[in-house]
């Protein structure tokens, strides 16, 4: 499920965890972020990400930033 | 991410507020029980200030040229309910304003004590401290030099100056300064708001 920020962002955390057989939480640990900050990020309330975040979460979930974000207008 | 601790400086002066906020409180009310107290019983002592012009100083010698007006005070002894209410509320009116500076500054202290100062809330109290500077020195300075006034002319010394200032100046920079410093937080706030929704 892709969820779409007001920014129009569109983030597919949710497909990309299933996919992978992850939850949040161990996803947080591997890129050392708190469960928190990533909720925000799945729910589409992020206002930015950060290089370094972004290049986390392509690295454990062995993706690139367009399998995660998407545009949808 | 790592708790806030608050500096000791911080600690120190939010608990010197709240000491102050509570002594202010209570002079306050020894101001009303004591007004209460001499009205019933008398023998209470006010006073009232007053500048005298130099015209009205006689016994100087004519080598002597006082350029302004000479502060005075004028003790009234064994006040009457009238005068103690006039003094009260005379200074009930400066307690007043020093209550709520001092109750906007613990605002403020506390939500920097909190490591939360970048709030809506506080560009408020920035704004409101601005107002109370700006306006309420100048206006409180006024009334009391009114009430002084009243008091002086219930005496059989009558009242001896009449010059009302009001002290604009100092009160208009240091209100303009803290105005200025409401809108370095609004912004600040912005800019938090910003950081807060970045992953």
């Amino acid at each position: 499920m892709t969820i779409v920020s007001e920014q129009g962002i569109g983030v597919r955390l949710d497909d990309l965890l299933a996919d992978r057989e992850m939850t949040l939480t161990e996803l947080a640990d591997r890129v050392d972020l708190t469960v928190v900050n990533l909720s925000v990020l799945k729910n589409g309330r992020a206002r930015a990400i950060r290089f370094s975040t972004l290049a986390a979460l392509c690295a454990a979930l062995d993706c690139q930033p367009g399998d995660l974000l998407t545009y949808e207008g | 991410m790592a708790e806030h601790r608050p500096s000791t400086p911080t600690r120190v002066a939010t608990n010197l507020i709240t000491v102050l906020i509570v002594l202010t409180m209570l002079f306050a009310a020894y101001l009303v029980g004591r007004a209460l107290v001499g009205a019933i019983s008398g023998g209470e002592e006010v006073v009232a200030h007053q500048e005298v012009p130099a015209d009205r100083l006689e016994s100087l010698p004519s080598s002597v040229v006082v350029s302004r007006e000479v502060p005075v005070t004028i003790r009234i002894q064994d006040a009457d309910g009238s005068q103690l209410a006039l003094a009260t509320a005379r200074d009930l009116v400066v307690v007043g304003l020093g209550l709520g500076l001092l109750w906007l500054v613990r605002g403020l202290l506390l939500s920097v004590r909190a490591g939360d100062p970048f709030t809506a809330a506080n560009v408020r109290r920035l704004r409101a401290l601005a107002l109370l500077v700006m306006v309420g020195f100048p206006l409180v300075g006024y009334v009391v030099q009114l009430f002084d006034g009243w008091l002086a002319s219930s005496t059989s010394v009558g009242e001896l100056g009449s010059t009302y200032r009001l002290a604009l100046s100092g009160p208009l920079i240091a209100g303009l300064g803290i105005f200025v410093l409401s809108e370095v937080f609004a912004h600040g706030v912005a800019l938090r708001e910003d950081v807060e929704g970045t992953v």
